[in-house]
């Protein structure tokens, strides 16, 4: 193998696959990049057994070839050469090592048999939809907050991709909950994805996504069976299992009949809650509660600590109920608040022990649901 | 200097003490107490300490001065302990309600604002406590609660302070302070002493004097504290209300090795059930449970096993049921065929109050399983903490631990009362 490619390239594809590489592996293999140079492209592979990615480049090949080199160490060098500079790769056969050469420098790195290189089969990905990269990136990003880390519930820790039925629409959505928070975001059903089985994207496989889905455009290609799920877009393909496990059954937890509408502005609740849970943090336990007081269109925030002292803080808000008091985590609180991209929100009670469900009233197809805590 | 007052009131060889007054032959004999399983001295009589016997020394090498001598020895009772502990912090609130306890045998109290001799005043706290309980005491006064504890070490070295030292007001207290060595400075363990030693601070007065920025990097922010603390600035204020625990561990060396998984799950489950009694106890819940298991690491025959895990509860608790069924799984998770293992321990953390635990979307909220806690703990107070026990404990006690000289419990139990005749 004999080549020349650009290192700004080189670089960009690398830091999209790298993120895969596991740093402790059970295989030596696992931690390399497999480099395949064929006719004008060069195709970068990398995996954990769980998630594969790859990557194509353009590069001016002379011998076509492959190789498997440590993909860590070969990130390292080329993001420190001058940027854009050319790098020549030659796969030394006689020493089993790939020698880098750019302007100055040179390097030999030592390589890996690629016939060990793990293969994900894709033949039976069957089911293929179309989507745009922003709205992939919005049902990733709206819901990915509240992906559960819990190893003993391991089905909630990813987001679950499914197809649904909402005022007679067939939809996608993706709902994402560990518990004590759960996302919902709905999008009208990609012609192709109507016979898709619901799948949870782990956690890992969502944020190198939405790592590469930063630096694409255009459309992802996806493609699915009920173990697998493949994302394509530009000239990056990821492919990964999904975790294998029931999703709950969230629909049971989302309130049906929160009479108490509070409607407030979300910037005056938003700063409300990030100033009084500079108290709300207890050293001593977990707990981050704060209290709200719903009466006469004013929503007063406190929060108490034995050691930092106390905080109050009042909103105009429109409430036509009777005076309601309920405690929530103010992280839980935040997260959600920071994804409503309106104006506006509206927050629905029952009562101080119910489910608390959140909608951003410029958005219909987008709500959370948040348990309150007892304080 | 500040104008605050503490004392240190510190019980003298405490668990010695307290085999005594119940066997006042023991009086002015060698006696030591063992720690659990019977493994090391962890507390000596004077007369123990002038035969050579360090603390924290396994007892088997020390076993040929323990005959010769005919040193008596005593495995530990904590019920005895415990309880002679409580009798004596209540003597102590009879005399102030500034009072911290430290440990099982140490309460720091304000003596702030109080008039007269405060000398006459230790002494007099020092006799009733004595006179109420049998247990003998050492006082140490001072300005913070750092010199009132290297004052009380003073009380206790030197028997001519008569159990009561002050460093209030001492003129040459500097010529005093670079008399004792760092290490018996409250909060500096052995290593820390030893990378003092190699800067050359080896006495309390060098300590004291050194530049803050020195301390700082040697010793951190906590370190700082101690300093001021010797130059008579008081930094750690009375803790009356015990704060909020970070963690609760129970662990147990075994009586014997263990090599089969269920054994070792049986012990475990009654480390995971005394835990999670006293979490209930302080109205806690516990998000994390951890297990750990290893084998004899002085064992040089056979090959050493560590090993541990956690795991958190998606729902806090602290439901014996749950707990000791989780830690029952984490055990098997790490346990490997083929070694001895020696110790076990579980350990909770990540604690809520109870009430302000996050609620679950999707767990069904049960009040019976609260009520049956509840029940069970007053059984168990009525009746004694093993009468109502998980199933998975079982009762071989195959892992038991050794206590082979085990006072009876004198004030807990009604038949160990003692016979006056």
């Amino acid at each position: 193998m004999k080549l020349k490619v650009n290192s700004a390239e080189l670089s960009k594809a690398l830091s999209h696959i790298q993120g895969v590489v596991e740093l402790r592996h059970t295989l030596p293999i696992l931690s390399n990049v497999i480099i395949k140079a064929d006719g004008d492209n060069l195709r970068l592979s990398s995996t954990n057994l769980d998630i594969f990615c790859s990557e194509k480049i353009g590069a001016s090949i002379e011998v076509d070839g492959e190789i498997s080199v440590p993909a860590i160490t070969l990130h390292e060098i080329v993001k420190k050469l001058p940027q854009g500079s050319d790098i020549d790769l030659e796969m030394d056969e006689s020493e089993n090592s790939l020698n880098i050469k750019s302007g100055r420098s040179r390097f030999k790195l030592s390589t890996l048999p690629t016939d060990d290189f793990p293969d994900i089969s894709q033949d039976d990905l069957l089911v293929k939809f179309i989507m745009n990269v922003d709205d992939l990136k919005n049902m990733i990003d709206k819901t990915k907050f509240a992906i559960s880390n819990e190893e003993s519930r391991y089905y909630l820790n990813g987001i679950f991709f499914h197809a649904a039925h909402k005022n007679g629409i067939d939809i996608l959505r993706s709902v994402a909950t560990d518990g004590h928070r759960l996302a919902q975001y709905d999008m009208p059903l990609p012609q192709g994805a109507e016979k898709m089985s619901g799948v949870i994207i782990p956690k890992k496989t969502i944020l190198e996504l939405r790592r590469i889905l930063d630096d694409v455009n255009g459309d992802v290609h996806i493609a699915l069976s009920a173990s697998k799920i493949k994302f394509a877009c530009s000239e990056v393909e990821l492919v990964s299992k999904v975790i294998d496990g029931t999703f709950p059954d969230y629909t049971k937890v989302i309130p049906q009949n929160n009479e108490k509408k509070l409607k407030t502005n979300i910037n005056d609740l938003k700063g409300a809650i990030e100033r009084v849970s500079a108290i709300a943090v207890s050293e001593d336990t977990k707990s981050r509660g704060i209290k709200l007081i719903i009466e006469n269109d004013k929503l007063q925030l406190l929060a108490n600590s034995v050691s930092k002292g106390s905080a109050v803080e009042e909103i105009d808000v429109k409430f036509a109920n009777d005076k309601l008091e309920i405690g929530f985590n103010s992280r839980y609180l935040l997260d959600i608040i920071s994804e409503i991209d309106g104006s506006d929100v509206t927050l629905s009670f029952s009562d101080p022990a119910a489910p608390v469900l959140i909608e951003d009233d410029a958005h219909d197809h987008l709500f959370f649901v948040l348990m309150p805590m007892r304080i | 200097m500040t104008n605050e007052v503490f004392a240190l009131i510190d019980c003298n060889a405490f668990y010695v003490s307290c085999e005594r007054v119940f066997n006042p032959k023991l009086n002015n004999k060698p006696v030591v107490a063992l720690s659990n399983n019977d493994g090391c001295i962890i507390a000596r009589s004077k007369e123990a300490k002038a035969l050579g016997i360090k603390m924290g020394v396994p007892l088997f090498k020390v076993k040929d001065i323990i005959r010769r001598e005919k040193v008596h020895v005593f495995s530990s009772n904590y019920t005895l302990y415990g309880d002679m502990s409580r009798r004596v912090m209540n003597t102590i609130a009879e005399f102030t309600n500034d009072i911290e306890v430290y440990s099982i045998d140490e309460a720091f109290i304000g003596l702030t604002g109080i008039p007269g001799d405060l000398l006459k005043y230790a002494h007099k706290i020092r006799k009733v406590i004595l006179q109420y309980t049998g247990i003998p005491v050492s006082i140490g006064i001072a300005n913070t609660k750092t010199l009132a504890k290297t004052a009380n070490h003073l009380a206790k070295d030197d028997e001519s302070f008569n159990g009561v030292c002050s460093l209030l007001n001492l003129k040459n207290i500097d010529a005093v302070l670079s008399c004792i060595e760092v290490g018996e400075v409250w909060g500096i363990g052995r290593q820390l002493s030893k990378k003092l030693n190699m800067h050359g601070i080896y006495n309390i007065k060098q300590l004291k004097d050194a530049e803050d920025s020195r301390i700082r990097k040697l010793m951190s922010i906590n370190g700082l504290k101690t300093v001021f603390e010797l130059r008579g600035t008081s930094c750690l204020p009375l803790e009356e209300v015990r704060t909020t625990r970070k963690s609760c561990c129970t662990s147990r060396s075994f009586g014997q090795s263990l090599k089969e998984l269920a054994d070792i799950q049986q012990a475990v489950s009654i480390f995971a059930r005394r835990a999670v009694e006293r979490i209930r106890k302080e109205q806690l819940l516990t998000s994390s449970v951890t297990v750990f298991l290893r084998t004899n690491p002085f064992d040089k025959k056979n090959k050493y096993y560590f090993n541990t895990t956690s795991i958190h509860l998606s729902k806090p608790s602290n439901d014996t049921i749950e707990v000791v069924k989780v830690a029952s799984n984490l055990t098997r998770k790490i346990f490997k065929t083929g070694y001895a293992y020696q110790k076990a321990g579980v350990l909770l953390s990540g604690f809520y109050p109870e009430g302000e635990e996050p609620v679950d979307l999707f767990s069904k909220n049960s009040t019976i399983r609260d009520e049956l806690m509840v029940a069970i703990d007053k059984i168990n107070l009525r009746h004694g903490g093993n009468t109502i026990k998980i199933a998975s404990e079982q009762l071989s006690g195959v892992w038991a631990q050794k206590k082979e000289n085990c006072s009876p419990n004198y004030t807990t139990n009604i038949d160990a009362v003692l016979n006056v005749d």
